[in-house]
C-alpha cells in the first residue's frame, strides 16, 4: 500500500511540476494596466529571424557563450555611435552595423556617477540571419569610440581605417565570420 | 522501495527549484518584432510570490511615468516615440524576499555576505556608492541571460532589474541597469537618456576634462559646436523652461572645466523632467527609424477649442495630437509665438464610455463638432467589408475619449468599404451630422442622413437609388454647402459624366432639389474636369462656389458664382489668367478666408507645371479676385514637388495654412503682403525656444 501511494505521488508530482514550471507564459495577473495587444503587421517578414549572441568580454578578447534565435528581420541604420560598435564588411563594402554599450564599463547611478573599468563583462550582440551562412569574404570588427565623429554615417562606409588612424576610434576585437557562422548553425 | 523513495525526493527537489524560479512575461507595450523595435525588459530580484503584486505595480508606475503623457511633464519624448519600443515585464519568483546584503568598508568593496538570500538573480546590495551600490554574483549574468532566453528576449536592448531593496542606488553594466525599488522616476528617466538617447552625463566634478572630445551629442570640448548650432544662438535665450535655453555652459562629463554642456540644467545634469534640445533631438534621431512617425496624414481641427487649428498626426496604428498655442510653461524667448507645440497625447487606443477604439493604419478620420461643445471631435471609420466599424472620438483636454463604437451596421445602413462620409450640420442644431453615400458596393446608389445626438448618431433618412430628381451613381461628386444660408448644410452635386449640377436643400430631416443645371452653369459650359470649391465668396452667409477647369480646354478657367438661396447666379469668369496669376493645368485651389474679412478666398498652389513652385493668395472682394504669390521659398520653407497643403479653418479671423510632406511640416500665417512661417518642423513636431534656421 505504501509503495502504491509513493508511486502515485511520483506520477502526480511529475505532472504538476511540469505545469508549475512552464516558462514563457504570457500573463497579466496582478497588473495595473492591460496587457498590450499585438498590432497589425509592421511590414517586415515575420518568419525571418536573427541571432542574439552572448559574449564574455575582457580587455583583450571576446569569447562566445551562446546564441539565441529571435523573431523578426534585423535591419540596421547608421547613426554616430558613442561607445562600442560592430561593423561587418563584405568585399570591402559595409553590410552591417550595430552599436552597444561597453560591457567592461560599470557606472554608478546617482548624482555622484562614476565609471569603473571591469576586468570581465557580459555583452549581447545581435546579428542578422545572413551571418549564419559561412562567407570568408566577411570581416567583422568591434571598435571603441574615442572621440566625437562628425559625419560618421558617411565615414563608416569606406573610411573606417582613416577614422582609426586619426584616433577617433580604436579597434578592440575581431570576430571570425566563418567561426561565427558555425556557432550560429549549431 | 529504497530506489522509489530516492527518486521521489529527487523529483520533489527539482520541482521546488523550478517552482521557485518560474517566470512569466507580460507585454506592456508591443509595436513589432524584437528585430524592428528597441526592446526594454523589466525584471525583479528578491521578489517572492507574496511580493509579485508590489513588483507589478512598481513596473506599471515606471511605465506610466516613462511611456505615457500621464505624468505632468512639459514634454514626453519616450511617449511621443513609443511606437519605436516594446516594453516587457518578466516576473521572477524568488524563494526569499529581499536581496543578499553585504558589507563594504570605505574603499574595501568586500563581498562578505552576512545576510544571504536565495533570490532569482543573486544580486547583492551594499549601499556603498564606491562599490556601485550593489553587485552581481558569479552566476548573475548567466541567470539574466537564461531568463531573457526563456521568454524570447535575448536580443533586448535594455534590461532594468529592480531589486527588492529599499536602500538607494543603482548600477549599470552594459545593457543591464540594476536599481533598487526606491529609485525615482527622474533617475530612471536619466538612465533611459543613456540607454535610449545615448546621452552622456552632464554632471560635474572639479577638474579639467582631457583632450578627447566625448562622443555623445550633449557634451563637447567646444562651447558652440556644430552639433548644437541648430538650437543655440550667440546670446542666451531667456525664460522658462530653463532646460530649453541652449548655450555653452562650462562643465559636464564629470568635469567642471574644459568641457561644455548645452543647458544649465536638464535630465542629464540634475535629473529634471526635461531634456535639453540637443538631447531631445538625439532621441528622435536615433529612434525614429524604428518608428512609423511621419507627416503624411495630418488631421486639422479645433480640438482644444482655442480658435487656432490644432494638429493630429495619424501614422501606423497611432495618433498623436499637438495644440496650436503659445507653448505651455514658456516664458521669455519663444513664448509669444503661437504654433503647434508639444504633444498632449500619443496613443494607439482611445478609451471611453463607448469602449476602446484601437487605431488602425486603415482608419479614416473626419473632423466635426459632433457633441456640440465647441470643440472639434473625430469620426473614425474602419473599412473592413461587412465588419466595418465607426467610432466617435470626443475631444477632451488631455486627448480623446471614445464615446461610441458602432459595429458593422448603423440603423438602416450596412457599412461597407466604399462608404463616403460628408460631415454636415444638416439640421442646424450646431452639432455636426453626416451624409453617407455608397454607390460602389451595391447594385445601386444609397444616400443616408444621420443626425448627431451628441453621443451617438440616429437615423434620419435613407435614399435608395434616387435623390429627389437624381439617379445616384458612383461617379457623383458631392459637396457640403449651406447655400441657403439657413445654417442647415445641404448638398451640391456635380456628375462629371453627365455634367449635371444639382442643388439639394436640407429641411433638417430630408433633402429637396432646388435647382439643376444640365451641362452648363451661368457663364460656363460644364466639362468632366470641372472642380468645385464651396466658399462664401461675398460673406453674406450663403455658400457660393468657385469652379476651376484646367484640363478640358486650351486655356484654364475660373468661375465665380453667387448663391441667392436657391440657385447660383453669375458673378465673374476668368479666362486663362487671374489678375497676378497665370493659371495652369495643375493649379490646385484651397478655400480659406485669407484676410479674415468673412469673404472666403483661395490659396492656389502649383508645384508641377513650372520650373519652380508657386503659392498664390487669391483674394476676393466678393465680386472679383486679385492674386499675389510667392515662389520657391517661403521663409525657411523650400516649396517642393511633394508638398501638400491643408487649410486651418477658423471660426473668425484669418485662416491659417499647413504645408507638409513626409518629413517636414510647417504652419503659416497670412500677413498683409504674403505668407510667413510661424512654425516649421523637421522629423517631428516640438516647440523649442529657438532654432537658428528659423524652425520651431
Amino acid at each position: 500500500m505504501k509503495n502504491y501511494i509513493l508511486i502515485v505521488s511520483l506520477f502526480w508530482l511529475s505532472f504538476s511540476c511540469n505545469n508549475f514550471s512552464k516558462t514563457a507564459q504570457s500573463s497579466n495577473k496582478n497588473t495595473k494596466d492591460l496587457v498590450d495587444i499585438k498590432p497589425e503587421g509592421d511590414g517586415l517578414k515575420q518568419e525571418a529571424h536573427y541571432f542574439a549572441v552572448n559574449y564574455i568580454f575582457t580587455e583583450s578578447k571576446i569569447e562566445f557563450i551562446s546564441a539565441d534565435k529571435q523573431e523578426g528581420e534585423l535591419n540596421y541604420f547608421l547613426v554616430s555611435p558613442i561607445d562600442l560598435f560592430l561593423v561587418a564588411y563584405k568585399n570591402g563594402k559595409l553590410i552591417y552595423f550595430t552599436e552597444f554599450p561597453d560591457p567592461l564599463a560599470k557606472r554608478t547611478v546617482g548624482e555622484n556617477e562614476t565609471v569603473q573599468k571591469l576586468d570581465e563583462g557580459y555583452g549581447t550582440i545581435n546579428f542578422p540571419e545572413t551571418f549564419s551562412k559561412p562567407n570568408k569574404n566577411i570581416t567583422i570588427y568591434i571598435f571603441k569610440v574615442k572621440n566625437y565623429i562628425e559625419n560618421f554615417e558617411i565615414n563608416v562606409l569606406s573610411e573606417i581605417t582613416s577614422l582609426e588612424k586619426q584616433l577617433f576610434i580604436e579597434k578592440k576585437y575581431s570576430i571570425n565570420s566563418e567561426n561565427l557562422a558555425r556557432l550560429l548553425k549549431e | 522501495m529504497k530506489h522509489i523513495k530516492i527518486i521521489f525526493v529527487l523529483i520533489l527537489s527539482i520541482c521546488i527549484q523550478s517552482i521557485s524560479f518560474s517566470q512569466t512575461k507580460s507585454t506592456l507595450l508591443y509595436n513589432g518584432s524584437t528585430a524592428s523595435k528597441f526592446d526594454i525588459v523589466f525584471m525583479g530580484d528578491g521578489f517572492s510570490s507574496a511580493n509579485q503584486t508590489e513588483y507589478n505595480n512598481m513596473v506599471a508606475d515606471y511605465f506610466k511615468a516613462m511611456f505615457t503623457h500621464d505624468n505632468g511633464n512639459l514634454d514626453n519624448v519616450l511617449s511621443e516615440l513609443q511606437d519605436a519600443f516594446n516594453v516587457y515585464r518578466v516576473n521572477l519568483t524568488s524563494a526569499e524576499s529581499g536581496v543578499t546584503q553585504y558589507t563594504c568598508n570605505n574603499d574595501d568593496c568586500s563581498n562578505n555576505s552576512p545576510n544571504q538570500k536565495n533570490t532569482s538573480l543573486n544580486f547583492k546590495y551594499s549601499g556603498c556608492w564606491n562599490c556601485c551600490w550593489m553587485s552581481k554574483s558569479s552566476n548573475t549574468n548567466t541567470k539574466i541571460n537564461n531568463a531573457l532566453s526563456a521568454v524570447g528576449l535575448s536580443g533586448a536592448e535594455f534590461v532594468v532589474v529592480i531589486l527588492n531593496e529599499t536602500g538607494f542606488g543603482g548600477c549599470s553594466y552594459g545593457k543591464v541597469l540594476s536599481i533598487t525599488k526606491t529609485t525615482s522616476n527622474k533617475v530612471l528617466l536619466h538612465e533611459l537618456g543613456h540607454s535610449v538617447g545615448k546621452l552622456a552625463d552632464e554632471y560635474t566634478r572639479a577638474g579639467c576634462h582631457g583632450p578627447s572630445n566625448p562622443s555623445a551629442v550633449n557634451v563637447d570640448k567646444n562651447s558652440n559646436p556644430n552639433k548644437w548650432n541648430k538650437f543655440a544662438r550667440s546670446s542666451i535665450t531667456t525664460g522658462n523652461p530653463l532646460e530649453y535655453n541652449v548655450d555653452g555652459f562650462e562643465g559636464g562629463h564629470y568635469k567642471t572645466d574644459c568641457i561644455y554642456r548645452p543647458s544649465s540644467n536638464s535630465t542629464m545634469k540634475g535629473n529634471t523632467n526635461l531634456f535639453n534640445p540637443p538631447s531631445y533631438n538625439e532621441f528622435w534621431k536615433r529612434n525614429k527609424p524604428k518608428s512609423k512617425y511621419n507627416f503624411n496624414k495630418p488631421i486639422i481641427g479645433n480640438f482644444q477649442g482655442n480658435s487656432y487649428s490644432d494638429v493630429v498626426l495619424h501614422y501606423g496604428n497611432y495618433i498623436t495630437a499637438y495644440p496650436t498655442e503659445r507653448p505651455k510653461g514658456f516664458t521669455g524667448s519663444g513664448a509669444s509665438t503661437t504654433r503647434p507645440a508639444n504633444s498632449y497625447i500619443t496613443t494607439k487606443k482611445v478609451k471611453g464610455s463607448g469602449g476602446t477604439w484601437y487605431i488602425s493604419s486603415k482608419d479614416k478620420f473626419y473632423v466635426g463638432d459632433f457633441t456640440g461643445d465647441g470643440y472639434d471631435d473625430l469620426l473614425v471609420f474602419y473599412p473592413n467589408g461587412q465588419y466595418s466599424r465607426l467610432g466617435i472620438l470626443k475631444s477632451v483636454p488631455n486627448g480623446f475619449e471614445c464615446i461610441k463604437k458602432v459595429y458593422y451596421n448603423l440603423p438602416g445602413w450596412q457599412m461597407r468599404d466604399g462608404d463616403k462620409f460628408f460631415i454636415a450640420d444638416f439640421n442646424g442644431d450646431n452639432k455636426d451630422d453626416f451624409y453617407i453615400f455608397n454607390a460602389t458596393n451595391w447594385n445601386q446608389g444609397y444616400m443616408g442622413m444621420f443626425r448627431s445626438t451628441g453621443s451617438n448618431f440616429s437615423y434620419v433618412k435613407r435614399y435608395d437609388k434616387y435623390l429627389p430628381g437624381h439617379y445616384m451613381s458612383a461617379s457623383d461628386k458631392y459637396h457640403v454647402a449651406d447655400y441657403t444660408g439657413d445654417n442647415k448644410e445641404e448638398l451640391v452635386l456635380f456628375n462629371p459624366n453627365s455634367k449635371v449640377t444639382r442643388m439639394f436643400k436640407s429641411s433638417g430631416t430630408s433633402l429637396s432639389k432646388t435647382k439643376e443645371y444640365f451641362a452648363n452653369l451661368p457663364g460656363w459650359t460644364s466639362k468632366s474636369g470641372d472642380k468645385y470649391y464651396i466658399a462664401d465668396i461675398n460673406g453674406d452667409g450663403k455658400d457660393d462656389i468657385y469652379v476651376f477647369n484646367g484640363t478640358n480646354w486650351g486655356p484654364e478657367y475660373l468661375l465665380l458664382l453667387r448663391s441667392d438661396g436657391t440657385k447660383y447666379n453669375y458673378t465673374k469668369r476668368y479666362d486663362d489668367a487671374l489678375p497676378g496669376w497665370n493659371m495652369n493645368n495643375r493649379d490646385k485651389f484651397y478655400v480659406a478666408d485669407i484676410d479674415g474679412n468673412g469673404k472666403e478666398d483661395l490659396f492656389v498652389f502649383n508645384n508641377q507645371d513650372w520650373s519652380t513652385q508657386y503659392l498664390g493668395r487669391v483674394i476676393t472682394n466678393g465680386s472679383t479676385v486679385n492674386v499675389n504669390y510667392q515662389s520657391n521659398w517661403i521663409g525657411g520653407w523650400n516649396l517642393g514637388n511633394s508638398d501638400k497643403l491643408i487649410v486651418g479653418n477658423r471660426k473668425t479671423g484669418r485662416d491659417n495654412l499647413f504645408i507638409h510632406n513626409t518629413n517636414w511640416f510647417s504652419y503659416m500665417w497670412s500677413g498683409n503682403s504674403g505668407l510667413y512661417i510661424k512654425g516649421m518642423y523637421k522629423d517631428y513636431i516640438h516647440a523649442f525656444k529657438h532654432h537658428d534656421y528659423g524652425w520651431y
